[in-house]
């Protein structure tokens, strides 16, 4: 069985848009300042656990255009080189940046996928690919990065529209930067 | 001189209401399904205090509760807070509640800045606040809290009401996991 691991930044008011500044919003690179050695290690490891990286489209066309061409740091190498999954029902294929599009029935592909043995499916961002993921109750892990800032605008992870839930918390860890990862279950 | 210490229960995702769903793990009543490192730890905030700040709609419910909750459970360490906050001097900030008529209960008019300063001019021990929303975001808004205290409930919600307003940085004091699920996060918000 694989595991669905989603690992996402947020501020403390769980705003989670434009982390890395790639002009989506005006206070966008808001995580950039915290996101040291400490975490880009941490995110090099879990890629490396993982044999996919699933995201929706909106993150998926700015991670491969912002990404794809930088070969610096061992994160960024497997980022690059990692197969993806890109969930839309918009996008036309073939996808650049070694990824395959899920067109329809995510929850069925994963689910698929899920049953196979392997390394972990790597998940960041994409409120609503996670709204539906949540929906079918196959997200077996969230990572929530939370920055010790507020946004105070801006989209949210999890989404009004999307199901309460029940998490088990399996973990903490305060980073130096302030930033505290925060690890659950789904409570079952 | 005394600090301001807010203390909120939060979800995940950051709401510190919401009515429709049941996320909290402690309704404050006789039952307290926390594990005891961290009943210990809310008894041991609670021993610092000697003042309980509190907003209109919120004081007498507040202060009715607890009250009744000291002498149904005060007997027991874990609810020992109970007799502080009885004991504590309870300073209710409203421009319209008529008047309340609790012990060492006290209402101010505001502005609620600088009733917060002539309660951090007196001895003693800190000030806690618990909310209500609205308040906790003026007083956040105000930059007069020394200390925010969040207590982070394993559940996301989606929707609710939230005491952050604009944008702005935090400083984290630390941030500390509980067996029963809580993450009990610890931030100096800084001045505006």
């Amino acid at each position: 069985m694989r595991k669905l691991s989603v690992s996402t930044l947020v501020s403390l008011d769980g705003v989670f848009q434009d982390p890395g500044g790639f002009g989506e919003t005006a206070q966008g690179g808001w995580a950039n300042p915290y996101f040291g050695n400490e975490a880009a290690q941490d995110s090099y490891e879990h890629l490396m656990a993982s044999d996919y990286f699933l995201c929706g489209r909106v993150t998926y066309e700015l991670l491969s255009k912002r990404w794809g061409g930088i070969k610096e740091g061992l994160y960024m190498e497997r980022m690059n080189s990692i197969p993806k999954l890109v969930a839309s029902r918009t996008l036309k294929e073939p996808l650049g940046w070694n990824a395959t599009l899920i067109k329809s029935d995510l929850a069925e592909e994963i689910a698929k996928l899920k049953r196979e043995s392997g390394g972990q499916i790597e998940m960041y961002g994409s409120a609503t690919t996670m709204r539906t993921l949540m929906e079918h109750d196959l997200i077996d892990e969230y990572r929530i990065w939370i920055h010790p800032l507020i946004l105070g605008s801006g989209k949210r992870l999890f989404l009004e529209t999307g199901p309460a839930a029940k998490l088990q918390l399996t973990g903490t860890t305060t980073r130096s930067s302030g930033v505290v990862v925060m690890t659950y279950t789904p409570a079952r | 001189m005394k600090r301001l210490i807010l203390q909120m229960q939060m979800t995940v995702d950051g709401f510190v209401s919401n009515e429709e769903h049941d996320w909290t793990l402690w309704d404050w009543g006789p039952h307290c399904p926390w594990d005891d490192t961290l009943k210990r730890r809310f008894n041991d905030t609670m021993a610092g205090i000697d003042t309980v700040l509190l907003s209109g709609p919120m004081a007498g419910a507040y202060i009715q509760h607890w009250t009744r909750m000291a002498e149904q459970r005060g007997d027991d360490p874990d609810y020992a807070f109970t007799h502080r906050i009885v004991a504590a001097h309870k300073r209710v900030v409203s421009r319209s509640l008529p008047s309340i008529d609790f012990p060492r209960t006290s209402i101010g008019r505001g502005p609620l800045v600088d009733e917060v300063a002539e309660l951090k001019g007196q001895l003693g021990g800190d000030i806690i606040c618990f909310g209500g929303v609205s308040f906790a975001a003026a007083l956040l808004e105000a930059g007069v809290i020394e200390e925010l205290q969040l207590y982070v409930n394993p559940s996301v919600v989606g929707a609710g009401r939230s005491i952050f307003r604009h944008a702005r940085r935090l400083e984290l004091i630390d941030a500390t996991a509980y067996d029963c699920g809580i993450v009990v996060q610890r931030y100096y918000p800084g001045a505006v």
